[in-house]
């Protein structure tokens, strides 16, 4: 058995400990990878290739929206009948509603009701059914993307986004405020550059999300210029009470809870995104990116990165997280199938 | 296991080519055998008398001529008397023989009567083949010295029983408590002895030694049992929470197989959050060993295919099946053959379809794999 004597103990030890050494640092030779992302948290799952036509270079955009008793899922796709559509999932992935209007999916969001704004189209917020096809929404409104938690509006008033401004324009039932309410500015050149110089030529807004359960909206928005994602996150009393009177904006980040007191608890984060069609979710538990080759990152709103999930490019997948940051949901492309998952980090 | 019967056409090769130990050398010691009585003696008590005194009279007598006496065993050279007895009469023939080599160094025939006479006669015979030894010895002596030969060879072997063939032809026993003293080979120190060891159930295995030393000791390399399956255990770090077994046999041994295997994981993460899972993978491939000659221990394996992943998740108050069919393109195997059991590393690219029923990421995937395989009789 002489020849057995080298293959003992400091060999053995030795591979084992560089087994644990790579285990430990997340090396991707312990990922199947044939398994999909997040394969020990799904919950729930089921084929939505009956609904939409889907291709591995065709995705759907998906949005989560809460009013604080239920959500759902909306996703935006290339329909099997040749048409772009949008669908509803209840948390149990049942469609409850499918239409071919071409809503901006990432601004849907609850009103003061509990109700959900699609466009400016109003659905229940129990069972996703039509409330109201036509909110009086101002023509020169590019997108309703803050009406939660009270119905105020956010708008763009022209299509280069150089100013995003908000309002409160309407009375919890949608009605019209006599007189309507005044149009504040309220993020133009918000962030300067590190040293200091004159910072950005404006904002392009990319999504919102609304968290009911702790009245936060995170308004996400991309600037061209220094091609980042920012996260605006508003406090409830920033969409309830603005301003009485319009103010200079402030040239610099640091000087915004002077300029603005009545924004309370309002944070801006910048990501170090570089594409603006990298999906960027506001939860409650951190901001979620993802990058082109599928990770995941989560940022705090100090702007680090809390967590990481690796992808490294793996299958053909879309995202979207809930803003309460307990469930995700993705689709595989190539499968055709719809998954809802416990969050990972 | 037969093994064939020694071939006196190599044992005589070996003894011709091997010195004799008259020129090989010096001549220092003389055992005397017990004497001979010539056909037709009668064993009385009276010639074995005659036999006890002949022996006790050629030691006096060679001792005081100077030659040194040693038993039979451990002197070189053996002298042998044998006598016979005509009336009153006695003949004495006496030999001198190499002990080893058993050839003839000297001798003479030597008459008298057997009475006390017989010391005197004893003694005369005794002083001439005292002088025939140093003759040898100084012939010896002014030759020039031939090469030394290995003494004695002893194989140790952990194959208990296994026959050893000397010369891949020469059966020289088998493997006994772990050894075996292998019959005497003139070979001279410094050549080289080819040994193959023969065991039912295992391959042979010949290897060469050189003859360094009077006194060897030689191990022998362990057999490698003829396999005809064997059994698989692996793990991959892709299912790190899990493991694989299959059962192998051998359609050629050593280089072509067939396989099924199993493979039992979770997805489970052991963290907060994470949902129950079971992953059962089966396989059936058929692979071989065809890169390099079977005997060596480091081989290099290739195989191919087919199989099916089978994934059960606890979901929300429901439990999913998927079912993924596989093809393994190719698996490459580098295989360390130990004595009892083989080591091994595993590389292999799967390709997963899109079939309806699975719900696996579509296309080629490499996977890796330790494990170890291990001889099994079912």
């Amino acid at each position: 058995m002489a020849t057995m004597k080298w293959i003992r103990f400091p060999v053995v030890a030795a591979v084992l400990s560089a087994i644990a050494v790579l285990f430990l640092s997340g090396c991707e030779l312990f990922v199947d990878p044939a398994a999909p992302p997040f394969d020990d948290r799904i919950a729930l799952t089921r084929r939505i290739d009956d609904v939409f036509a889907l291709s591995p270079r065709g995705g759907v955009e998906m949005t989560v929206v809460d009013n604080g008793s239920g959500y759902f899922l909306l996703m935006r796709g290339p329909g099997r009948d040749g048409t772009d559509r949008v669908v509803a999932f209840d948390s149990s992935l049942r469609v409850r509603m499918n239409r071919t209007d071409l809503w901006a999916v990432p601004f849907a969001a609850p009103d003061a009701n509990g109700d959900f704004v699609v466009g400016n189209v109003l659905f229940s917020g129990s069972t996703f059914a039509l409330a109201n096809p036509a909110l009086p929404v101002p023509g020169d409104t590019h997108a309703v993307v803050s009406s939660g938690l009270v119905n105020g509006i956010i708008t763009t008033e022209d299509p280069a986004y150089t100013d995003l401004r908000m309002s409160r324009s309407f009375d919890d039932a949608w009605g019209n405020l006599d007189p309507p309410g005044e149009l504040y500015p309220l993020f133009p050149d918000l962030v300067a550059d590190p040293d200091g110089l004159i910072p950005l030529g404006g904002f392009e807004l990319v999504a919102a999300q609304h968290d009911p359960g702790r009245d936060r909206s995170g308004v996400i928005l991309w600037n061209q210029l220094r091609a980042r994602h920012f996260v605006v996150v508003l406090a409830r009393s920033a969409v309830a009470d603005p301003l009485p009177t319009p103010l200079a904006p402030p040239q610099y980040f640091d000087d915004i809870d002077d300029a603005y007191p009545n924004i309370d608890e309002t944070a801006v984060v910048l990501l170090p995104t570089q594409e603006r069609d990298q999906p960027v979710f506001y939860t409650r538990r951190g901001i979620v990116v993802v990058r082109r080759d599928g990770d995941h990152e989560v940022y705090s709103l100090a702007g680090n990165r809390t967590a990481s999930y690796r992808m490294d490019g793996r299958g053909d997948f879309d995202f979207a997280y809930a803003p309460d940051g307990r469930w995700m949901f993705f689709v595989d492309r190539q499968r055709g199938r719809l998954f809802r998952a416990s969050t990972w980090w | 296991m037969k093994f064939p019967r020694p071939v006196h056409a190599l044992v005589a090769a070996l003894l011709l080519a091997a010195p004799p130990l008259a020129s090989a050398q010096t001549i220092r010691s003389v055992g005397l055998e017990p004497p001979r009585a010539a056909a037709g003696t009668e064993q009385t008590d009276s010639a074995q008398r005659l036999a006890s005194l002949i022996t006790g009279t050629f030691s006096s007598e060679l001792a005081a001529a100077g030659v040194d006496l040693r038993p039979a065993s451990a002197a070189d050279v053996l002298l042998l008397v044998q006598y016979q007895i005509a009336g009153a009469r006695l003949l004495m023939v006496v030999t001198l023989t190499d002990r080893v080599s058993g050839l003839v160094l000297g001798g003479g025939a030597y008459t008298g009567t057997a009475d006390l006479a017989l010391v005197t006669t004893i003694r005369a015979a005794a002083e001439e083949l005292a002088v025939q030894l140093r003759d040898v010895e100084r012939v010896v002596n002014e030759r020039p010295r031939s090469p030394d030969i290995v003494r004695t060879v002893t194989v140790t072997s952990v194959d208990e029983g296994a026959g050893v063939l000397v010369g891949g032809e020469l059966a020289a026993g088998r493997v006994s408590n772990g050894g075996l003293v292998l019959p005497f080979l003139p070979m001279e120190i410094g050549t080289s002895l080819l040994l193959e060891t023969r065991l039912d159930g295992y391959y042979p295995r010949r290897q060469t030694v050189i003859i360094t030393d009077e006194t060897m000791v030689v191990a022998l390399e362990p057999l490698e049992p003829i396999i005809r399956w064997e059994i698989a255990g692996a793990w991959s770090p892709m299912r790190w929470a899990g493991a694989a077994m299959g059962f192998r046999r051998y359609l050629v041994p050593r280089r072509l197989y067939a396989q099924s295997t199993n493979q039992l994981s979770t997805r489970y993460r052991f963290a907060a959050g994470s949902r129950a899972s079971t992953v059962i993978d089966t396989r059936l491939s058929m692979g071989g060993y065809v890169f390099a000659p079977a005997e060596r221990r480091l081989r290099i394996g290739i195989a191919t295919g087919v199989g099916l992943t089978l994934s059960t998740l606890a979901g929300e108050q429901t439990v999913y099946t998927f079912v993924d069919p596989y093809f393994n393109i190719v698996s490459l195997e580098l295989r360390l053959q130990l004595n009892r059991f083989a080591p091994f590393i595993q590389g292999e690219m799967i390709h997963y379809g899109a079939a309806d029923s699975g719900y696996l990421n579509p296309g080629t995937m490499p996977y890796v794999s330790l494990g170890v395989l291990v001889p099994w009789r079912p």
